[in-house]
């Protein structure tokens, strides 16, 4: 049966479908937004799919998925209060039911909307035929060439083991906030070009996050500091090392007194001893550290609690209720990675005696809420009241009477029944499973929430079982902030004559009250090593640009103390220095490099017996045989517990009056260091689906208060262009100007800042995005405080926000039970499922010989955190687009995650759902394109040819989940030389005017394939990984062949709450999900 | 209606363009060829000066250029591992075929290719004759394991003068042995072989090599393009 035929067959089932139920009288429209929309796009149009007309495409009102009324007047069909309940939403316009929103929705395609000028302006159209037909007469006579001469330069000496055309891998190691996570990097004739996670590694599984897959880009930066500077001025090495040496010497009769060394948080244990060996020979020289990811509140907490610092390390595999107090565990933090792979693996519903049940509390809406059975909103002030009551509940500190003081709650008195029942629930539960529960206390909460999760571990026996307690992993854990309150005065006081900062950028990180910028001008001499000429830099002497991790020898500690050597894959390309060889110009030998300095570290005695083979063994695992940080007992006695609570009890009692203000690290850039970076400026943010800007973000109730009784400025504008309004906070007598931005979930009378943005040095993207947070932080606030005012400026700002992009419509597109409703009937999820059968075609089916690719992608295991994006982005050189495209929805992610809604505004369930090409077997796409530039593979892949292309942009249209992405311009940076070292050439970098979408990595497939077929096998199961499988930490996205029934995605796609998006259809999606099963407490219901 | 008329302008350079390739009818025809050997040259690369006309010579080394306004004109005739030449004023008409026969001169970059490259470090440069599209990816490794000769697609380089492109490389001529790679595969041993003559019955051996090889027809397009 030939293609042509199979294909016909699928399009005649959705034509008798479609066809019938379109509306016709919206083609009679003589509205002129509408007429050109049916002449361009008619084709989407008259396939029905939006139209409520389609009666065969409803499911029952029972499960609640039904389709926007979008051709009706409202009226005629009002949804009952428990279907509204149950349907999934993506935004609040979407929720209400906004009739300009319906509107908005049809307007897939921006470009040829009439309110663009450029196409509405009759001047603008003319100038356009004339430059079109400028560019045709140019291509008459450039058409038809040869393709240029080109050389071939081999290897004069071809290096071990290298074959051009075949990658190779390294490992090595990344270290983010002082924790090391293992990667491994792909090399190409020696250009990494793309970076995973390393298996053998502790931390990371094979897992990866996005500023680990974003690294590549940094490394490649164009923005990099390439010089060494003094005053603005290039100058060799040597000069610096004559600067240092003379200033070393100043000291040296000072016994170092003027020295300080800055640096961020360290687990390098090389760095730390070569700290220490400069501490020793200047004994007076003082060491501090500033990591704005800070710790400090953990670190003081455990400090607190047992009396020194402790690192506490979570057994998520074992524990089977767990309590986040404000804890963003799954996000954010060391092991995260790790943590929300073992957490994923026990919300199996099938495995459904081994369903863990998490409750959070939280203050911003995070990828741990948004997987919680049950999430509190609460002000960041309130949740040590309400873990002091849920200890209460459980028996310490005191007993309940004493927890059970006057909340802070909105209303005054005693907190809600609600909540009260809440806690009650989570105690009870918690105490149910003692040895077996787990409690968890943010970064951000104070060391005193820390101390009474650390009591409750305890009271709960969870102690050595779902938590275990090791030494620090870092090399000096200090009060971070205290460490640099010290630095500042020193500096005010004169006291400082050589400040060397390795790594950061102080000046913008450090909280206002500090005044750090103008306490470091009273330095001497000021050096600083960092990758970007930043705002630091900037005021400092010397500029020494930094190697990046990826070409730099050094080492690094995982959350759970394993050790991984950092090796380089490439040779600094700016002759960067790393942070060690900086610190041995301080040294009596200035001159070694940062290997020796590594190597040397660990071959001490004990190792040096064929230390070699250990040296290599220990560089191709990426993971150094070293005996592992031994647990330790320790306990919080019950003395300090009832302090602590009657801390947080007096705090939580007084009425904190007004607004209160949460700083949090950006997920993109975190802290600023990552702000150059176009891939995570252009991803959207879990959660907000913000792009290039931070807001401030408010509940829906609190965006209204401070709105007054205006309209909503919040206009679902043009495809993600957010108009909304400036407003002004004032914080301790300091004020911004930032965006406010509706963040649903987020808890009422409280406002989140995130760090990072506002940049005024350290490259062209870094500059001008967002406004800066740090201005109005101060050093005893540092992640909330109340009395923040808020006043409109009357100014507006437009927002790209990419919630508002690839809208479903209403459609059915997640799907979710609760585990009893899943125990009671698995196939509880596929109600109302309206798949056509197989036999309603004439035709004989494909028959699929030899491989038949798939995909199973896990909502429930989906934590949103964007690996998968960024990891997509680098696999197959997708380019970035900037803000101003994103605001007209031109983005270019093959991949995207959905976030959606439901329930109340203020407390909803959140799902995250990965939208990759569905590679439908029987493909829209297909059969729209008028040249074949899409066709279907005889493994069932949906191959896009580039070289055909013309850029129709019918198959996006015809595109029922809209994942076809366009080159509206010429996106992909052809001109950087440095960029064109980092991409991987398995895949055809594309041009203007081409569509292109997911391939399932076809790079990938082929190259599996071959090896395979050298071999003379079939392709193992897991042999081939999808870049987006393989960044994926929650291990949610499978692939693999679906004629192999034993295939681990064959046995996914066989589960009973696998379904098809918009099955409906007769598509045939070879991607399919797994729905959302939450495991929700009886008692509280859902 | 007020959008047809605007629009049918659009026509107008349509139908002018058809008028002008009726007087385009001049044909310049020819042979390029060795003058010391009397071989031909096949993809020599000629060029009407001054025009976009172009065309490459077929394996017997003749060349057509068609549909050209009568005039004078100079021909740039190239081609690797020989001098470009460059015929002056051939007049064209509409009449008849203009023929231009073409003796090419070697060129003495021929042999300037021994150098003894460890000892300077410097890499050799070698001139890529083999240049497949930026979107077709190519591996050289499964073609040789399933039978593919050298010689197949290279040509038989060991009597070549200077490398130069015996086949087309096109989509087309790639598609015609994935279609029916009977009637090209080898067995493996022979893949290198650069004086390997296909058996008379090479169907059948071909045949039997696909099933031996588990060759398979690959014709999907992202077997090539991704």
């Amino acid at each position: 049966m030939s293609e042509r035929d199979r294909r016909d067959s699928g399009f005649g089932i959705r034509d008798s479908a479609g066809f019938a139920s379109s509306d016709s009288a919206e083609f009679a429209s003589s509205d002129s937004a509408r007429d050109r929309r049916d002449s361009g796009f008619g084709i989407r149009d008259s396939t029905g799919f939006a139209s409520s007309d389609s009666a065969g495409f409803v499911s029952s009102d029972s499960t609640g998925f039904v389709p926007s009324d979008s051709a009706r007047p409202s009226e005629s069909r009002i949804p009952n209060p428990e279907s509204q309940q149950r349907k999934f939403w993506r935004t609040l316009e979407e929720r209400a039911n906004d009739p300009s929103f319906r509107e908005h929705l049809y307007n897939e395609f921006p470009s040829l909307l009439p309110t663009r000028e450029s196409v509405a302006d009759p001047v603008a159209r003319r100038t356009f035929l004339k430059l079109m037909s400028a560019s045709l007469a140019l291509a008459g006579v450039s058409a038809c060439t040869r393709q240029p001469a080109e050389k071939i330069v081999p290897y004069v000496r071809q290096p071990e083991e290298l074959i051009p055309g075949k990658p190779l891998f390294y490992a090595t190691a990344m270290t983010l906030g002082g924790v090391a996570t293992g990667l491994l990097v792909e090399s190409h004739e020696g250009r990494p070009t793309k970076i995973e996670g390393n298996p053998l590694h502790p931390g990371s599984l094979g897992a990866s996050d996005v500023f680990a897959q974003a690294a590549i880009l940094g490394l490649y930066d164009p923005d990099r500091s390439q010089t060494l500077t003094n005053l603005g001025d290039i100058r060799p090495w040597p000069a610096f090392l004559g600067a240092m040496n003379a200033a070393l010497t100043a000291q040296r009769p000072l016994a170092g007194a003027g020295i300080r060394i800055l640096t961020e948080s360290v687990s390098s244990p090389t760095l730390a001893a070569q700290i220490r060996d400069v501490l020793a020979r200047y004994p007076s020289a003082k060491w501090h550290q500033w990591d704005p990811a800070s710790r400090d509140n953990a670190r003081v907490g455990a400090r607190i609690a047992f009396g020194e610092y402790v690192e506490a390390q979570y057994r998520f595999d074992q524990a089977d209720v767990i309590l986040s107090l404000d804890a963003d565990f799954l996000g954010c933090g060391p092991g995260s990675l790790r943590y929300a792979r073992d957490f994923a693996a026990r919300r199996r519903p099938e495995q459904v005696d081994r369903m863990n049940r998490l409750y959070a509390i939280e203050s911003m809406p995070s990828a741990t809420g948004a997987r919680a059975d049950h999430r509190l909103p609460a002000r960041p002030s309130q949740i040590g009241g309400l873990a002091a009551r849920i200890a209460g509940a459980l028996g310490l500190s005191g007993g309940p009477g004493e927890a059970r003081a006057p909340a802070p709650a909105s209303g005054g008195g005693d907190i809600s029944p609600a909540i009260a029942t809440w806690i009650d629930a989570v105690a009870k539960d918690l105490q149910a499973h003692r040895g077996r529960s787990l409690v968890i206390a943010g970064d951000s909460q104070p060391p005193a929430v820390h101390v009474l999760a650390h009591g409750m571990n305890q009271a709960l026996d969870n102690a050595g079982k779902t938590v275990v307690h090791t030494e620090p992993v870092e090399a000096e854990p200090i009060n971070q902030i205290d460490s640099l309150r010290d630095l500042v005065a020193d500096m005010n006081a004169g006291k400082v004559d050589l400040l060397v900062i390795l790594g950061g950028n102080p000046v913008y990180t450090a909280p206002a009250d500090l005044n750090f910028a103008e306490a470091m001008s009273k330095v001497q001499l000021r050096v600083h090593l960092s990758l970007y000429d930043d705002e630091t830099s900037a005021l400092c002497h010397w500029q020494i640009p930094e190697a990046h991790f990826l070409e730099a020898w050094s080492d690094g500690r995982a959350y759970d103390g394993t050790v991984s050597i950092v090796q380089p894959l490439i040779a600094p390309l700016y002759g960067g220095k790393s942070a060690h060889e900086v610190l041995a110009t301080m040294s009596d030998r200035p001159e070694r490099s940062g290997y020796d300095l590594v190597r040397a570290h660990w071959n001490v005695p004990a190792a040096s017996n064929d230390f070699d083979r250990v040296w290599r063994r220990w560089l191709h695992d990426g993971v150094v045989e070293h005996p592992p940080i031994a647990p330790k007992t320790v306990r919080v006695a019950q003395s300090t517990l009832t302090n602590q609570s009657a801390i947080i009890n007096q705090r939580s009692a007084i009425p904190q009056p007004g607004l209160e203000i949460v700083f949090r690290n950006d997920p993109s850039v975190l802290d600023g260091r990552f702000a150059n970076n176009g891939w995570l400026q252009e991803l959207p943010k879990p959660i907000t689906r913000l792009t290039w800007d931070n807001a401030v973000l408010a509940s829906p109730a609190t965006a209204a208060k401070l709105r007054h009784k205006e309209a909503p400025a919040f206009t679902g504008g043009e495809h993600g262009q957010i108009i909304t309004d400036i407003v002004e906070l004032t914080y301790r007598g300091r004020k911004i100007r930032g965006a406010l931005f509706t963040a649903v979930g987020h808890p009422d009378d409280c406002l989140t800042v995130h760090l990072g943005y506002g940049r005024t040095r350290g490259g062209r993207l870094a500059v001008g995005a967002g406004f800066n947070a740090n201005a109005i932080r101060t050093s005893d606030a540092l992640w909330f405080g109340a009395g923040v005012e808020a006043v409109q400026t009357g100014d507006t700002y437009s927002l790209a926000c990419t919630q508002y992009h690839h809208l479903m419509e209403g459609r059915g597109m997640v799907r979710a039970v609760t585990r009893d409703e899943y125990i009671r009937d698995p196939r509880s999820v596929h109600e109302g499922d309206e798949t056509p059968p197989r036999t309603i075609t004439l035709y004989p089916d494909y028959k699929y010989e030899g491989y038949k690719w798939g995909m199973a992608i896990d909502v429930n295991s989906c934590i949103g955190c964007n690996a998968c994006v960024v990891g997509c982005q680098s696999e197959n050189n997708i380019p970035i687009v900037g803000k101003d495209q994103v605001l007209r929805g031109r983005e270019m992610h093959w991949l995207r995650v959905d976030t959606y809604y439901r329930g109340r505004a203020d407390n909803p369930e959140t799902y995250f759902q990965p939208v990759p090409c569905m590679q439908c077997e029987n493909a829209p796409c297909e059969v729209v394109c008028p040249v074949g530039a899409t066709a279907h593979s005889h493994e069932g892949l949906n191959d896009m040819v580039y070289n055909r292309c013309v850029g129709t942009r019918y198959c996006s249209d015809n595109c029922p989940y809209k994942v076809r992405r366009f080159n509206f311009l010429l996106y992909q940076d052809w001109d950087t030389p440095s960029l064109k070292l980092g991409r991987n050439p398995d895949v055809t970098v594309r041009s203007r005017g081409v569509m292109e979408k997911c391939t399932y990595c076809v790079q990938r497939i082929n190259a599996a394939k071959i090896d395979s077929e050298k071999e003379n096998r079939a392709v193992r199961d897991g042999e081939i990984k999808t870049a987006c499988q393989q960044a994926c930490p929650a291990d949610a996205i499978v692939f693999g062949n679906l004629n192999d029934p034993g295939s681990r995605v064959a046995r996914l796609q066989a589960e009973a709450r696998s379904y098809a998006l918009l099955g409906e259809l007769n598509t045939r999606p070879r991607t399919t999900y797994l729905a959302a099963v939450r495991n929700v407490n009886p008692e509280l219901g859902e | 209606m007020a959008t047809r008329s605007k629009k049918s302008w659009l026509f107008l350079p349509a139908i002018l363009f058809f008028h002008c390739s009726l007087a385009q009818s001049g044909v310049i025809k020819g042979r390029i060829f060795n003058p010391f050997s009397n071989e031909p040259l096949p993809y020599a690369n000629i060029q009407l000066q001054g025009t976009s006309l172009f065309t490459l010579s077929d394996t017997a080394g003749n060349y057509t250029i068609k549909k050209i306004t009568p005039g004078l004109y100079n021909l740039v005739v190239s081609s690797v591992g020989y001098k470009t030449k460059i015929v002056f004023e051939i007049q064209v008409d509409n009449l008849k075929p203009s023929f231009v026969d073409i003796p090419m001169e070697s060129s003495a970059d021929t042999i300037r290719q021994v150098e003894i490259v460890a000892r300077t470090d410097r890499s050799i440069e070698w001139t890529r004759v083999h240049d497949l599209p930026d979107f077709v990816y190519f591996n050289h490794s499964i073609h040789v394991n399933k039978g593919v000769g050298c010689t197949t697609c290279h040509g038989q380089v060991d009597r070549m003068p200077l490398m130069m492109q015996e086949q087309s490389l096109q989509m087309e001529w790639c598609l015609d042995c994935h279609r029916n790679p009977e009637r090209y595969v080898r067995p493996r041993d022979a893949v290198f072989r650069v004086d390997y003559e296909p058996p008379p019955d090479q169907i059948a051996l071909g045949t039997r090599l696909v099933a031996q090889y588990q060759i398979q027809k690959l014709t999907s397009c992202s077997t090539c393009h991704r």
